[in-house]
């Protein structure tokens, strides 16, 4: 860190308190369990000064505002893109806000430990934070680039597959889950944009609307691959349930579009019954606790979906829907033990 | 709140409490074994993810039985209506006594999906049965009405099961009828200055449940925001609390516009300064949300910057200021200052050198098992002690 800091400072018992304890169960629990020799001296002062409020946190306000600060600063320059160009010139605000993702991301690159194919402890608090700032400027450059001067001409779209490519790159590199979920998100917008737009041509014996489920679809199978890829190769494995979980949603979602109307309403509600069935038995076989959700919530769908137009009468579905929904509830309470995570002991 | 439900809050408080000492390292698996054994909790609870799922569905299912219920045995009229809404509410109130008491459930979602289906139930059948009065006998006009009967069934609601939703919904309504008075901005300031001390004095309250402290906590939030609201110089300007009330009033000028402008500005730092002094997080957070609103307030009037620079200057300002705080507390005497540390205290992400040096307490605890790489130091000079230690070293 660098930084002069003493660890004694946690552990004093310097009372400075207006009066009064945040916990006083805590408070209470702290002083029995010292009694009882459970915790150790330097234990009791340091839970005793937090549950009296004695010792307070700032780290929250602090991710806050770093929080708040990157958000302000990539609005306050997508603004500036649209309002400033008069002023300052194209060039100019391209080359300002490209300097100052090349300066987030050399500080970045500066701090970071070399790569590995685990994952790493972030070298600095703020190393996220700055990280995203910087990836998050360098699109909105380079989707500037691509609005005022065109290079890619027709290909427009690709600029997406290409803000896709770096943010993934520059999530492995750095360790971020949150770029590459960024980067997953860009690689569905670049194919729902080039599917309906630069690829039409490819696409056209479907309507618009197929292409997209088509296009999520296929992302979606994609994104479960390359989760499994991850995971197989020991490849940042913590990114894992990032892709896995975009992909079903996807998958399921690509599906449940499908359950209103058309020719294939009554296949797609099959589908997503069975697909959805599947993945909540399979991930609770595997104790994957928001598969089981995604599957739970699609599979029910899927099921008052198929009842409502099977019964076709206000008084049965609803009899049906309650009953079913109860059934869930006693589902639930008998499985809950099987995600460890999940519950509560 | 029945004294069973308080004790097992009081129980789930230290256990939580003591599960993160543990995944911050501080202490070791026997020291959170044996505190969870002298701190037993009998309630049958789930975890956020299957708590979102059953309140789901328990949700939909009371609505679903009530709306069958309806088509069944049609009401005619205001009044049947609101008997058979009322009846529901009762009927999904008792079920949330029997998942809270003799069910032992807590924190299982449905017991919350069931109580909040009985509020909402019992506030539509009230609305219900005082429109089936004679119109000439209502005290007050609809909206005034629903107000205070959301006000009292959250109230009441909110005390029996200690839910912040309910809580922050009771406060909301609250403030909502002192609107309804006509004297609403007044009211405002007063209620928000009674209130913000006695929520600060009651959630610290030990004779208070958990749940009822950290209802206080949100009610107080509550009455911030509602007290720099009714100040607010923008809020004066547009009379956004007149307008609020049900009848509606011709505009009158509002004295005091001065007073106004100075609230604005001054009401944040006397939160945050005050959050600093007391150390008081809802304080401190709220005068830092709130210097934010007075900024943007202060633009909204006087406009000297463009947006987009103005928003990047903030954004800077932020990420300075966050920096700069952190590197202020921990620049300060043994790491903090004032009692305020830039750590995180409890929290698994927590990587500090601090955290990494009070790690090594947590071999020396009377309770923990020394390492097995490690054999026993055996001198014959004395024994280790410190907290009731048990072990020769």
């Amino acid at each position: 860190m660098g930084e002069a800091y003493s660890p004694r400072g946690l552990l004093t018992s310097r009372k400075v308190t207006s009066g009064g304890v945040i916990s006083p169960d805590i408070a209470a629990a702290v002083s029995r369990l010292a009694r009882e020799g459970v915790l150790a001296p330097e234990q009791t002062r340091l839970f005793g000064r937090v549950a009296r409020g004695d010792l307070v946190s700032f780290s929250k306000a602090i991710h806050g505002l770093l929080y708040l600060g990157v958000a302000a600063l990539t609005t306050g320059v997508g603004l500036l893109f649209r309002d400033e160009i008069a002023n300052l010139g194209p060039i100019t605000l391209a080359l300002a806000v490209g300097l100052a993702a090349g300066l987030c991301l050399t500080f970045v690159a500066r701090k970071s430990p070399p790569f590995t194919k685990a994952a790493v402890d972030a070298p600095h608090f703020a190393f996220d934070y700055v990280l995203v700032l910087g990836a998050l400027l360098a699109a909105a450059d380079l989707g500037f680039i691509e609005t005022r001067f065109s290079p890619l001409g027709q290909q427009w779209a690709y600029h997406l597959l290409l803000v896709s490519l770096a943010y993934s790159a520059l999530a492995l590199r750095f360790d971020s889950r949150t770029l590459f979920g960024l980067g997953l998100t860009s690689f569905a917008a670049w194919r729902g944009v080039a599917a309906t737009s630069v690829e039409r041509a490819i696409f056209g014996f479907f309507d618009d609307t197929s292409v997209i489920r088509l296009n999520a679809l296929g992302c979606g199978l994609l994104f479960i691959f390359v989760g499994r890829l991850m995971e197989r190769h020991g490849l940042k494995v913590h990114f894992e349930p990032t892709a896995t979980h975009l992909g079903w949603l996807l998958v399921l979602q690509s599906i449940a579009w499908g359950i209103a109307d058309g020719p294939s309403a009554a296949l797609h509600r099959l589908a997503l019954v069975a697909v959805g069935g599947g993945l909540a038995w399979f991930s609770w076989r595997g104790a994957r606790f928001a598969l089981f959700v995604f599957g739970v919530l699609a599979a029910y769908l899927g099921l008052i979906v198929i009842m409502a137009d099977a019964v076709d009468d206000a008084t049965g579905i609803l009899f049906l829907s309650s009953l079913s929904a109860i059934a869930v509830i006693f589902a639930l309470a008998s499985v809950h033990r099987r995600f460890p995570k999940e519950a509560e002991e | 709140m029945s004294p069973e439900c308080s004790a097992a809050e009081r129980a789930r408080e230290v256990r939580d409490e003591a599960r993160g000492w543990r995944r911050a390292g501080f202490v070791n698996e026997e020291v959170l074994r044996r505190t969870l054994s002298l701190f037993p909790d009998d309630r049958q609870r789930f975890g956020p993810g299957f708590r979102a799922l059953a309140f789901l569905f328990a949700g939909f299912a009371c609505l679903v039985m009530v709306g069958l219920a309806l088509v069944l045995f049609e009401p005619r009229g205001e009044f049947a209506l609101g008997i058979q809404l009322c009846f529901w509410a009762v009927v999904l109130a008792g079920l949330t006594e029997l998942q809270r008491g003799p069910w032992k459930r807590a924190d299982a979602g449905a017991e919350s999906a069931t109580a909040y289906a009985s509020v909402i139930l019992a506030v539509l059948g009230l609305v219900a049965l005082t429109e089936s009065l004679p119109a000439d006998t209502r005290l007050f006009g609809t909206v005034t009405r629903t107000i205070a009967v959301l006000f009292m069934a959250c109230a009441v609601a909110a005390w029996r099961y200690g839910d912040a939703v309910l809580f922050a919904l009771g406060a909301l309504s609250g403030f909502a009828l002192l609107v309804q008075t006509g004297h609403g901005r007044i009211l405002w300031i007063l209620a928000g200055g009674l209130l913000i001390p006695a929520c600060l004095k009651a959630a610290r309250d030990a004779r208070l449940s958990p749940s009822h402290r950290r209802g206080a906590v949100v009610v107080g939030a509550v009455a911030i925001v509602a007290l720099y609201a009714a100040a607010h110089v923008w809020s004066l300007d547009q009379r956004l609390i007149e307008w609020a009330h049900e009848v509606n009033t011709p505009p009158a000028p509002l004295p005091f516009r001065w007073l106004s402008i100075l609230a604005t500005a001054l009401l944040p730092p006397l939160f945050l300064g005050l959050g600093w002094r007391l150390r008081q997080p809802l304080l401190l957070y709220s005068g830092l949300l709130l210097i934010g609103v007075s900024i943007a307030t202060m633009r909204l009037y006087h406009s000297i910057l463009p947006l987009s620079l103005a928003l990047i200057l903030i954004g800077a300002a932020c990420l300075g200021l966050a920096l700069g705080m952190r590197r202020w507390l921990r620049a300060g005497d043994q790491g903090e200052r004032d009692g305020f540390t830039a750590d995180p205290l409890f929290d698994d992400t927590n990587r500090t050198e601090a955290i990494r040096a009070v790690v090594a307490v947590a071999s020396f605890t009377p309770a923990a098992q020394p390492a097995a790489s490690r054999s026993a130091f055996e001198g014959g000079g004395g024994s280790f002690g410190g907290g009731g230690a048990t072990g020769g070293f």
